[in-house]
């Protein structure tokens, strides 16, 4: 369910991605055929970006897919493997989290200062949304990981039927 | 406990916490966390964890990323490879070894489009692997060509590890790309010879095909013309300065899905495949730039990099004595360790050393890159033979293993060219862009 919602919410956020192709396409499209620009076009293409890639991270949690090296741990019993999976979910939680609320502190003072971005203006915190929702909704997965593996076990495992993410 | 120590302990426990199968981004973050308030006290937490994450994933430079990912998600399933697999087939399928060559020409032309090894490797691994068995190839050599040839992806631009790097290092990606064609046709030239001599060793592993009438050779090279069409829109626009990279690689992205679109394979399936495979590549990219961000601080502020610079030369070692040592070190870790995470975790000490050697930064790049994508095709982490022997079902990893002995010593032979003639690397950014 966790990792059906995670899938969802990346594929809406690279909706983002084909937006800043847009955007990008018709700035230069309007450059070629005269002195016509689509206004702050690199502003706007990063906030796409950072909703497209903010998005995708938890994606990558809920689902194994982040860079992990398991040559070594292959080879180990399995009990063993599994807490070696809780403490990296346990400590991706830790690290998530630790980076959400001091961003968070951070993102605050920005918007209580008014930043704005320097072409057209945009408030920094738009900027400062997807990325504060994509590190606390990857914190939300680290969790779940962790909490799924202590009750079932790793994917294909004696419980794994039983898995819910 | 010196700030040095505290740094050397935080990168071997970095490499123990990778080991364990900690995700490379958190090991980073971890060990950045724990040595950063290990030497500069808790209240640097608040500057480390709530300004450098945003600052490092916030630059404009930065979009050109995911844009260049989804370009290469478009061209691998808009039927790109075939053509190109079938157009080279055509023209040089009836050479010794020629249907593998075509492979390697095959992944070289596609390396263009997409920035991906992998992608790279799996795309062309499904065209090229059933029309070589079928005319009795051996496997080692199949899996070989297509493993190498995958290699291709990042070492012919727009490769997406030297746009990190450029950004990393803050090169101009548009240099970086221009240093990287020769080596990255050298590499597909060298790719040739080795699988020519294979095939004069071994004629049974390579049986000849019949050569085609001109009509079918002039039909083939038409059939290349979509890609080299993308591959110059992208590229001469960066070099002529009508785009800026992001701009360019929005380009690419655009005329793959035009051209996905034209094949007919712009189906709902296509794009969301496509779409996720963006979502997921930029993730774990900008995860691990996360990671660095906080890694990189603890490394600056341990002096670790100043220190082995002081090392290095109270050993007195000539510089390019201290480069192949460097690359030695890339040519081990990429046996472990994938090359983003490779050279994420290296550049801030190695970097700063090889500059104050006086050597040039897009050289090394090139070199580093080159290195790396070795890594690619060495067992027991060797990406591209896992995709292989996935692809292919019937293939062993052992095999395709076996089959890369020859490519590999292409990619040594052409890092020591690359080594020996800075000018192969750096004459065209020199000679186009000053």
């Amino acid at each position: 369910m966790m990792t059906w919602a995670m899938r969802l919410l990346a594929l809406a956020g690279t909706t983002a991605f084909l937006a800043a192709v847009a955007l990008t396409m018709i700035d230069i499209a309007l450059r070629s055929v005269g002195t016509g620009t689509v206004p702050g076009v690199v502003d706007l293409v990063q906030v796409c970006v950072m909703i497209g890639a903010m998005l995708a991270i938890p994606y990558g949690f809920a689902s194994d897919q982040h860079v992990a090296i398991d040559l070594f741990t292959d080879q180990m019993p399995r009990k063993v493997q599994v807490w070696l999976r809780i403490l990296a979910a346990l400590l991706g939680c830790v690290f998530l989290a630790g980076v959400f609320w001091f961003s968070l502190q951070q993102a605050m003072v920005e918007y209580a200062g008014g930043d704005r971005s320097q072409t057209i203006g945009i408030p920094m915190i738009w900027y400062w949304v997807p990325f504060l929702a994509g590190i606390a909704l990857s914190a939300l997965a680290t969790l779940f990981v962790a909490l799924d593996l202590i009750r079932h076990g790793l994917p294909g495992g004696p419980h794994a039927a039983e898995s819910s993410t | 406990m010196s700030s040095a120590a505290i740094g050397l302990a935080g990168v071997i426990s970095l490499l123990v916490l990778i080991a364990l199968r900690v995700p490379v981004a958190i090991a980073m973050g971890i060990v950045g966390i724990v040595g950063g308030v290990a030497i500069n006290g808790w209240f640097s937490l608040g500057f480390v964890l709530g300004s450098q994450p945003f600052v490092t994933v916030f630059p404009y430079t930065l979009s050109v990323i995911p844009l260049f990912v989804l370009m290469g998600a478009f061209a691998a399933r808009a039927g790109l490879s075939a053509s190109l697999f079938s157009s080279l087939h055509a023209l040089i399928g009836h050479w010794r070894g020629g249907l593998a060559s075509a492979t390697v020409g095959a992944c070289a032309l596609f390396g263009s489009v997409c920035g991906s090894s992998l992608a790279t490797a799996a795309t062309m691994a499904r065209v090229a692997i059933p029309e070589m068995r079928a005319v009795g190839y051996d496997d080692r050599l199949t899996a070989g060509s297509v493993a190498a040839g995958g290699t291709l992806g990042i070492l012919i631009p727009p490769s997406i590890i030297m746009v990190i790097y450029a950004i990393m290092t803050e090169q101009s990606i548009g240099r970086m790309f221009l240093a990287g064609l020769i080596p990255g046709c050298l590499a597909a030239g060298l790719y040739m010879l080795a699988v020519y001599l294979v095939a004069r060793l071994r004629p049974g592993s390579a049986p000849r095909a019949p050569r085609l009438g001109t009509a079918e050779r002039i039909r083939a090279i038409r059939e290349m013309a979509p890609v080299l069409v993308l591959f110059v829109a992208v590229m001469g626009s960066i070099y002529f300065g009508i785009a800026s990279p992001t701009e360019a690689a929005a380009v690419g992205a655009f005329g793959a899905i035009v051209l996905a679109a034209m094949r007919g394979r712009l189906t709902i399936e296509v794009i969301r495949e496509s779409l996720m495979e963006t979502a997921v590549t930029t993730g774990m990219i900008f995860m691990i730039l996360v990671g660095t961000s906080v890694l990189q601080f603890f490394i600056e502020t341990s002096t670790l990099p100043q220190l082995l610079l002081e090392w290095i030369r109270s050993l007195n070692m000539p510089p390019i004595g201290v480069l192949v040592l460097i690359l030695m070190v890339y040519v081990v870790l990429g046996c472990f360790l994938d090359s983003l995470s490779m050279l994420l975790i290296t550049l801030p000490i190695f970097f700063p050393l090889v500059t104050s050697l006086g050597y040039d930064p897009i050289w090394f790049g090139i070199l580093v890159t080159s290195v790396a994508e070795i890594g690619l095709i060495t067992p027991p982490v060797g990406m591209n033979l896992f995709v292989i022997a996935s692809v292919s079902g019937s293939i062993r990893f052992e095999t395709a293993a076996v089959g890369v002995v020859p490519f590999l010593m292409a990619d040594f032979v052409r890092v020591v060219l690359l080594v020996a003639f800075p000018a192969i690397t750096l004459l065209l950014p020199r000679l186009l862009m000053g």
